[in-house]
């Protein structure tokens, strides 16, 4: 099978071994901490402003990175929106204190949960997270973590490791083949890969670590770090195609274990430091207010409809606008192909909790005109014209201006 | 047995020939697509089949312009092809031009094509039968803008689409002419 856009597009490789990467599949103000806030062993590693030289196995590999910057600069997935840009960076500059100068800041358009660093100071941060962090305590861990990532130079320890590791590898490979099991050359791979692996978890872990001791120092409330992991939990779990998965090649500890152990060192940094901390949901959401709707739509998207459904029930749990939630659950299930076999999901069954989710969104105040036109689009299959005129005028009234008022018309006018 | 050996041999090479992608040389004039439609080009074209379930037709190269169809696209089928496992919306029959549209809006997001834009999405017809038109923008994955229009139709419980794509810098507009006329001429046949 061809891949979609395969001669059209240039792909961009994510080099996952150079970045650090957190994935899945009370207001007030903050303190900027200085660099005697971080810890000792930090600093030791990587200096501000410190620049590897150029001749060096570390200097070579910012380069590359450098070359991977540039395109992502001028990516077309790359959110151009200067003011949540600003905010995010300067989480970043609160929890990264001196080394804030060293640190970029870009935002993808991409649904996933996800941020990563760069061993140059280039900092990734997903849409698919940003919705999906409920404060801003809980984006700065995650950024805290990646923060950490830099500040220890896991991505260039990494790199040495994998090279290492792919160099004995050659070495116990041939020796098999010489002695005549060249089969085994499979488990030697094998291993090799696992001792990979666990050598990510063990930065991860630390990166869990360093990054709570530096939110808390920043004044955030730590105890956000463990309940956004509880989150990514909840709609993992609610996702059955993910509950089969393979752990042991994982490059991050298993979301429970991370969970656990955030939220035990989260008290004993609070019982350090004697206070809480805080979230500053409200002005979190206020600047996630206007930018919702686009990322809950590229949610809707993915097709992960459990998951996704999962995600807006908790999203709404907090607080956010019911209209535009229900509007998306709506959505959800007005688009999920009936896979073969699927009987629970005939499409009368799909229309009628779509009607729900709509009539539920068309309740609340903040629900979007949309709501109307795919109420609309949903009578008309299930021949309720009547309805469906109704539905689809009220739209063209609250959208006047939409780019498919053409279309809609149409529609109305065939309806008779 | 050599002998059957190299039938077999030859048979098989003919079968692998046949279904490999292939650019050829059209000539303008009346030129049938995918056994569903008939186009009138006055340019000569590139095209380029059997890569995608696409066929495209290219002067100055498919990255820079393109006039892309899509012959009959049936009930369960993904307008674009994706990877295995990745959820597209797939085309179903009784879809109106509004889900139609949304269906490529979102195969567009799938394919990593940012800020893609439905602009005025209108009736059409192709030949004799309604249809639907939109203009569109998108961003390419390494920042190239582009301009893009569809057309498209349910003719006989099958999708066929007519899409244009060009640089929003030069290309679009250097063969937006051509690309009308060639909408203009489609007919099923």
């Amino acid at each position: 099978m061809t891949r979609l856009f395969d001669i059209f597009s240039v792909p961009i490789v994510v080099v996952c071994l150079l970045s650090g990467c957190v994935t899945t599949s009370g207001d007030g103000d903050i303190e900027n901490p200085s660099t005697d806030q971080i810890p000792a062993s930090t600093v030791q590693n990587l200096t501000p402003g410190e620049r590897p030289p150029l001749d060096t196995l570390e200097g070579g590999l910012w380069m590359s990175v450098e070359k991977i910057e540039k395109q992502i600069k001028s990516s077309g997935t790359t959110f151009r929106d200067k003011e949540l840009q600003q905010y995010v960076y300067k989480i970043a500059c609160k929890l990264a204190g001196d080394y804030c100068k060293d640190i970029r800041v870009y935002i993808q358009h991409l649904p996933l949960f996800n941020a990563s660093m760069y061993p140059n100071g280039m900092m990734i941060v997903n849409t698919g997270l940003l919705l999906r962090a409920h404060n801003e305590a809980q984006l700065a861990a995650v950024i805290g973590h990646e923060i950490a990532h830099y500040l220890r130079r896991h991505g260039m320890q990494r790199f040495r490791n994998t090279q290492d590791t792919a160099n004995a590898l050659v070495i116990v490979q041939f020796g098999l083949a010489a002695v005549g099991i060249p089969g085994l050359g499979d488990v030697a791979t094998l291993i090799a890969m696992a001792s990979i692996s666990a050598y990510s978890q063990d930065h991860e872990r630390e990166a869990d670590r360093l990054g709570l001791e530096l939110m808390a120092k920043a004044g955030y409330d730590p105890r956000e770090a463990s309940r956004i992991w509880q989150q990514l939990i909840k709609e993992r779990d609610a996702d059955p195609e993910n509950k089969n998965r393979v752990v042991f090649f994982a490059s991050h500890p298993s979301s429970q274990e991370r969970a656990d152990t955030l939220a035990r060192l989260a008290d004993e940094v609070i019982k350090e430091q004697g206070r809480e901390g805080v979230t500053n949901q409200l002005a979190y959401q206020k600047i996630m207010a206007p930018r919702r709707t686009t990322f809950l739509r590229d949610e809707t998207q993915l097709r992960r409809y459990a998951r996704a459904h999962k995600l807006m029930e908790m999203l709404a749990d907090i607080g956010l606008p019911k209209g535009e939630l229900n509007f998306f659950r709506g959505e959800l299930h007005r688009i999920k192909d009936e896979e073969a076999g699927d009987e629970e999901d005939t499409s009368d069954k799909k229309f009628t909790a779509a009607l729900e989710f709509y009539t539920k969104a068309i309740a609340e105040k903040d629900y979007p005109p949309e709501v109307h036109k795919y109420m609309g689009l949903i009578y008309r299959k299930l021949k309720k014209f009547d309805e469906a005129r109704k539905a689809f005028r009220e739209y063209l009234r609250r959208a006047p201006s939409s780019q498919d008022r053409l279309m809609i018309e149409a529609i109305v006018n065939r309806i008779g | 047995m050599k002998q059957l050996l190299r039938i077999l041999g030859c048979a098989a090479l003919c079968g692998l020939l046949t279904g490999c992608p292939s650019i050829t040389l059209v000539k303008s004039g009346p030129i049938t697509l995918q056994d569903r439609l008939i186009v009138e080009t006055t340019h000569e074209w590139s095209l380029i089949s059997g890569y995608t379930k696409w066929d495209v037709l290219t002067v100055d190269g498919a990255r820079l312009q393109r006039i892309a169809v899509l012959g009959g696209l049936e009930d369960g089928e993904s307008i674009f092809s994706f990877p295995q496992g990745q959820k597209a919306p797939k085309f179903k029959s009784s879809m109106t031009a509004v889900e139609i549209a949304e269906a490529i809006k979102s195969s567009m997001a799938l394919g990593n094509l940012g800020n893609f834009k439905i602009i005025n999405l209108r009736p059409y017809k192709i030949g004799s039968e309604d249809g639907f038109r939109f203009d569109c923008t998108y961003t390419t994955k390494d920042g190239l803008d582009f301009k893009c229009l569809f057309v498209g139709a349910v003719y006989k419980n099958r999708l066929s689409l007519i899409a244009a794509y060009g640089t929003a810098v030069y290309y679009y507009d250097k063969y937006s002419e051509e690309a009308e006329r060639m909408i203009k001429s489609a007919r099923f046949i």
